[in-house]
């Protein structure tokens, strides 16, 4: 082959590539506005089977609530996920005093044993963030917002 | 955060250790936001340029090879006062980020040598050694006082007739074998042991670390020492093989791209420490997945059993998780240097696996590129109130205490191109060098080419594993 194929050949190789990438990004950017316009707002936690349908603010999804237990999460790490331009919200329940810290975003509140703090932000940074009980350095639950 | 808090935080880190087990999903309290798994989409995308990238490599590619000897031409001269000055910066950076660990709150995120020291110099240094060359030579602080020490012996005479301070003979065996244990226990530090962010912690390591260099330096020589001995130095050195630049004899040095990676003269060790380099990238990321959270229960309770408390069983848990990934990457290599020992004239298997071994170079620096890029741009921003508050006493030496990171300059989005971007130019980087190598050591062209079977399948391998690695599959 000569030099000029070659470099024609690799040429054509990465042009096709680009192409088809521009074209596949493009569909599957289609994708994510499409669920992007779904608020989504799911938690995988005990929050995510409270019934509320029959509830006045059945319009609204349910606010996932994160219960801590002897400064733990019950049933384990959370998972709080919604889609960025959406209003993230949720709710600690604590039966010991912290302070709750949501990472990257970097809101601070404080809870009182037995207390509860609801949190609502508007999703503006993608990306996967710990939400911490500071003094006791405890991963609670794990907010994700998806571009 | 009031001093208080932060005092009582790092208090309580210890036992909230070992009560958040394995809860923790990020690989140390520095991560403010974790990157997303790469979508199925792009996963896709990725892997088919992969494959094409790799055909149309083994079309086109040279029939002769072009960067076994490359010419190299001087373009700058470098003063020595300049190269005094560059070591006594290095050394100065390093006493000052010891100090603060020692002297400053115990705060991670809050005293200025964590970020240093798994920012700016484990990460930093390898992105700013594949664009500048080895720079970190230049400043490298235990070098710079080995070889000031050096100058003052024989400035002195201490050094007499009889030539009693004459290193020894460095063993071959020896190799970079040195490196691998210090790369592989940087390693383990940063990603199982469970006090990782402990600023005192971390200084005294560095500084047992120096003491252990210049025992080599007395021990072996200086230059010796430096170059097989070294754990950092040789580290960060083989990255800045890949730059266009070459720094050597006082002066500075152009070459083709890639060039600097075949004169690697693959001593004892050379594999083990690429291997040992990609396996613990890889379990880093494979740490944070589903599948090793499945398993990291059961090897907790095997250890727990033994009679570790739950934090030494997680830290024995995870150490056997490195070894083991560390050996599956060297387990890949070995099948595709079995598979090339089929080929021709049957080269012994031991040349064939050293002759190679530069290739995984770009391979090692696309998954610490891939892996580490969202910490370089979000916590390496934290460099700007931690400058002005290196102790976290509440100084704001330089106006700048108040900065926060900026975590949207660049989107989830824009971290994937940039992740597969790094694996997909570093498989085609390993493969390239590995087409060249494979000219020069096979007589025929036909056996080069049928050889270089091989190294593509266990370079789709890498590049897959790296993929496999950042995406959705193995991390929720």
């Amino acid at each position: 082959m000569t030099p000029r194929a070659r470099i024609a050949l690799v040429a054509g190789a990465l042009v096709a590539l680009v192409v088809a990438f521009v074209v596949a990004n493009g569909s599957g950017g289609d994708d994510q506005d499409k669920t992007a316009t779904a608020p989504v707002a799911t938690a995988t936690g005990p929050a995510a089977s409270t019934p509320a349908a029959t509830t006045p603010a059945a319009t609204t999804p349910a606010t996932p609530v994160v219960e801590v237990v002897d400064a733990k999460p019950k049933g384990g790490v959370q998972n709080l996920e919604f889609a960025k331009g959406d209003t993230v919200r949720f709710t600690v329940k604590s039966d010991t005093a912290d302070e709750i810290h949501v990472h990257g975003y970097d809101f601070h509140k404080e809870v009182a044993a037995g207390g509860q703090v609801t949190f609502s932000f508007p999703a503006k940074i993608d990306g996967r963030f710990v939400v911490e009980l500071e003094d006791h350095g405890t991963q609670i639950a794990q907010l994700e917002v998806q571009p | 955060m009031t001093r208080g808090r932060r005092a009582a935080r790092a208090g309580g880190a210890v036992a909230a250790a070992a009560l958040a087990l394995p809860a923790s999903a990020s690989a140390h309290g520095l991560v403010g936001k974790q990157d997303l798994p790469i979508p199925r989409w792009l996963f896709a995308w990725a892997a088919a340029v992969v494959l094409v990238a790799s055909f149309v490599g083994l079309a086109v590619l040279w029939a002769t090879p072009r960067l076994q000897q490359v010419t190299e031409r001087r373009r700058l001269s470098v003063p020595r006062a300049l190269e005094v000055l560059a070591g006594a910066v290095g050394v100065a950076a390093f006493v000052f980020v010891v100090y603060a660990g020692f002297a400053g709150t115990q705060a991670p995120t809050a005293n200025i040598e964590p970020t240093v020291i798994y920012v700016f110099f484990w990460v930093g240094v390898p992105f700013v050694s594949v664009i500048f060359g080895d720079v970190f030579r230049a400043v490298n602080p235990w070098l710079a006082v080995g070889k000031a020490t050096g100058w003052l012996v024989r400035r002195t005479g201490a050094a007499g007739e009889e030539g009693g301070l004459e290193p020894l003979r460095y063993p071959d065996r020896l190799g970079r074998w040195p490196v691998v244990l210090g790369v592989l226990w940087f390693a383990w530090v940063e990603l199982i042991y469970a006090n990782r962010d402990d600023p005192s912690t971390l200084s005294i390591m560095a500084l047992a670390y120096a003491a252990v260099q210049l025992i080599g330096m007395s021990l072996y020589g200086v230059q010796t020492w430096s170059t097989r001995g070294d754990a950092f130095g040789v580290y960060f050195g083989l990255f800045a093989r890949l730059s266009p630049l070459h720094w050597r004899d006082r002066g500075l040095y152009t070459r083709p791209v890639l060039g600097g990676a075949p004169p690697l003269t693959p001593v004892a060790g050379t594999v083990a420490l690429l291997c040992a380099m990609i396996g613990s990238t890889s379990f880093d990321g494979f740490s944070q997945g589903r599948t090793w959270n499945s398993i990291v229960p059961h090897l907790q309770s095997f250890f727990a059993d033994l009679g570790l408390n739950a934090e030494h069983a997680l830290e024995a848990a995870g150490t056997v998780g490195l070894l083991v990934m560390v050996l599956f990457i060297g387990l890949l290599y070995r099948l595709g240097v079995q598979g090339m020992h089929t080929v021709g004239r049957r080269l012994p298997t031991a040349r064939l696996a050293g002759s190679f071994a530069h290739t995984l170079i770009p391979i090692a620096f696309a998954y610490v590129l891939a892996h580490y890029f969202s910490l370089v741009a979000y916590q390496g921003q934290a460099i700007a109130a931690l400058a002005s508050d290196p102790l976290g006493d509440g100084s704001n030496l330089l106006g700048t205490a108040t900065t926060s990171i900026n975590y949207t300059w660049i989107t989830a989005t824009g971290i994937w191109y940039v992740q597969v971007g790094a694996l997909v130019i570093g498989h085609v980087a390993g493969l390239t060098l590995a087409h060249d190598r494979a000219l020069a050591i096979y007589d025929r062209v036909r056996d080069a080419t049928r050889s270089q079977y091989w190294m593509l399948a266990v370079m789709v391998a890498f590049t897959s594993l790296g993929l496999w690695l950042l995406s959705a599959a193995a991390q929720q």
